[in-house]
């Protein structure tokens, strides 16, 4: 497919930033592939289901956690950035990431990449990790794609090499500048990756340098919902977590406020949909949260105005 | 160096009279008030306003003991 088709729109939402446009599925419904209708009974239990895999796992997992939680509290007087033993654990064994990627997806293993929007050609995967996205394109033969893998964790990368997924890789960070050539990409996508970038004006600029014209970028990212949101600030911002290390976080205005904030002249958004799937990250009872698509498009001539 | 510190902490805090609130001497925790997610965000400011990076890992809390000391850190951070 060619990347520059259009891709379909849900829903309008106004108040949204000149410029971009949002729409948005119905927040609370939308599943993977299952009729959005939050009223049928299927449904219902499908998220019960849900939120009772979250209570098993977390009660299986809460002493892990609160341990971790002590122990990061604690050091975080010393360095208010520290990161925790947990997080430190993720990024050293990536084994032990794949397995808690099975808890957080569950039931939506194999679906948790649904919701990106086809796309095609030269694509730059920023924070690849162990190559999940890359083994769900494989399984679905998705031949029309040619990856090139990028992370800064060079355990999780040496993982996705010895477990096939990916045979090579670029280890470095999106917010610096990459060894890779000008213009020699069609898509760069943040698959669940955006979040962890700390410097989002120098990524972009990045992307627009490393795109060619009419070029995309994909951002498919988990965002808070505006119920739990509307405690949190009104703009975009960083905390360091005890299970996730220093990320950003988005409400959905947050995030396309902070896009558009962020974005060089030569890059535009063409669209940002909301979908919840239905997964125990989604359907958590501490922050829930949607997942936010976000296509912006490379121009060779920044927009006027 | 400082009074663009002082600015940008005034901005994370909302609070345009903060300036006249602080001195040399001031704690950025315990005097400014400051909390994690406002230290987060002072330094993703301070990054951007004077191309340094600060590494997460190796910060000490001891650079937030005073604005002076705060200011000597920033002001020894090698250009991004």
């Amino acid at each position: 497919m060619d990347p520059r088709a259009p891709i379909r729109p849900l829903l309008t939402e106004d108040g949204h930033p000149e410029g971009s446009r949002v729409v948005c599925t119905d927040r609370h419904s939308l599943d993977f592939n299952i009729p959005c209708d939050s009223t049928s009974r299927r449904h219902q239990w499908q998220i019960a289901l849900v939120y009772a895999a979250f209570i098993f796992l977390f009660g299986l997992l809460s002493p892990i956690y609160y341990l971790n939680r002590w122990d990061f509290t604690r050091q975080k007087k010393r360095n208010p950035f520290y990161t925790s033993k947990l997080v430190q654990l993720l990024g050293r064994y990536p084994l032990l990431y794949d397995v808690s990627m099975l808890a957080q997806n569950f039931p939506a293993w194999r679906r948790i990449y649904d919701v990106l929007p086809e796309f095609s050609g030269d694509v730059l995967q920023v924070g690849c990790g162990t190559g999940l996205l890359n083994k769900y394109v494989k399984h679905r033969r998705r031949e029309n794609i040619r990856f090139t893998n990028m992370d800064a964790n060079l355990n999780a990368l040496q993982f996705g090499v010895r477990l096939g997924r990916y045979s090579g890789y670029v280890h470095s960070f999106i917010d610096k500048r990459t060894p890779l050539k000008d213009q020699s990409f069609d898509v760069v996508l943040f698959a669940r990756s955006f979040h962890h970038v700390r410097n989002h004006r120098k990524a972009f600029a990045e992307c627009a340098r490393l795109l060619r014209d009419g070029g995309l970028v994909i951002v498919v990212d988990p965002v808070m919902l505006p119920e739990y949101g509307a405690r949190a600030p009104s703009a975009g911002y960083m905390v360091n977590s005890s299970i996730d290390g220093v990320i950003w976080r988005f409400t959905q205005n947050s995030f396309v406020k902070h896009l558009s904030e962020c974005l060089p002249p030569t890059l535009t958004i063409r669209s940002v949909n909301c979908v919840r799937q239905l997964h125990v990250s989604n359907y958590n009872l501490f922050v829930p949260q949607t997942d936010i698509i976000a296509v912006l498009d490379k121009r060779s001539q920044p927009c006027a105005g | 160096v400082q009074d663009k510190i002082v600015q940008l902490i005034a901005q994370v805090k909302e609070d345009e009279a903060f300036a006249g609130k602080v001195t040399g001497s001031s704690h950025l925790v315990d005097d400014m008030g400051l909390d994690s997610l406002q230290l987060i965000n002072l330094i993703l400011l301070v990054e951007e306003a004077f191309s340094v990076e600060v590494d997460f890992e190796s910060f000490e809390i001891h650079h937030l003991s005073s604005l002076d000391r705060f200011t000597d850190y920033v002001a020894g951070l090698p250009k991004a």
